[in-house]
């Protein structure tokens, strides 16, 4: 088993095309790691739940800035999504399953819900007029050669 | 635009929505806006969503289902999901999307389903 402590960071513009370019990033960085196909599946979803919020809550589908930064320490992977959008107030409302502060927009109201699932740990800080970050983290089981047996 | 007619297929009352490999917001969009004009140009009361080709998938897509059962529902129609493959099996189970959508095996299972149901109604009727 390989432990070794590395950090990544990218930075994109706020757009829907971006969401699988943010993912795949965050999946290829933490493939040293070797994690089983379903944490990499976890990790993927829940990057792309994070980026989806800032491009349609913080920034409103309106131009701004994404940050990713990615901390491998051991075994534990720490992802870090920002935006400098508008900001959430009211969190815990916010990450309550099914709320959704955009109907119109067909969202589900499930994006905080499966991070929570997906991670093992969720933290969101946000202030309004200056942004949200949201700290996700997860440990990866390092299987010996899982990888494989569960390709399907 | 030739997308269009690669995702999305009429069949009778039934639309047939081929999803692509990833299904997340950007591409549930897109797909929104071909269901959205095909609603409007025919009489859909059933919608097959097609999972063979998906293998990635985040809440994005509950919501594209969600949207779809809140307009065929009026009619008295049903929204399907076939063709689901492993890597989002469990994805699809947390979503709650069953409670509200029919699983199928594929979609001619789904369309011999949705026969069978407009046979059983005519009988009713009668």
């Amino acid at each position: 088993m390989e432990h070794f402590n590395n950090q990544m960071v990218v930075e994109f513009d706020s757009v829907s095309k971006n969401e699988s370019f943010a993912r795949v990033v965050v999946a290829a960085f933490v493939a040293r790691l070797n994690p089983t196909l379903e944490e990499i599946a976890d990790i993927k979803t829940a990057v792309s739940e994070a980026v989806t919020n800032s491009i349609i809550h913080a920034y409103e589908n309106k131009d701004g800035r994404i940050r990713i930064e990615t901390h491998i320490v051991e075994d534990t992977v720490t992802v870090i999504v920002t935006d400098y959008g508008m900001g959430i107030d009211n969190i815990e409302k916010a990450m309550e399953p099914m709320y959704t502060s955009k109907p119109e927009l067909e969202r589900s109201g499930m994006g905080f819900a499966f991070m929570e699932a997906f991670m093992d740990e969720l933290f969101v800080e946000s202030e309004v007029g200056k942004g949200t970050t949201v700290t996700m983290r997860k440990v990866i089981r390092q299987e010996e050669g899982s990888s494989l047996e569960e390709n399907n | 635009m030739k997308t269009k007619s690669r995702l999305c297929e009429v069949i009778g009352e039934t639309l047939v929505v081929r999803l692509p490999e990833e299904l997340d917001h950007h591409t549930a969009g897109l797909i929104k806006e071909d269901t959205e004009e095909l609603f409007l140009q025919k009489r859909i009361r059933n919608v097959i969503f097609d999972y063979q080709q998906t293998l990635f998938m985040d809440s994005s897509g509950i919501g594209l289902v969600m949207g779809r059962y809140r307009e065929v529902r009026y009619l008295n129609g049903n929204v399907y999901i076939v063709g689901v493959q492993n890597k989002i099996a469990r994805i699809l189970e947390i979503s709650g999307l069953y409670r509200v959508a029919i699983q199928a095996g594929n979609i001619e299972a789904a369309l011999q389903d949705i026969q069978n149901r407009q046979e059983k109604n005519k009988v009713n009727e009668n």
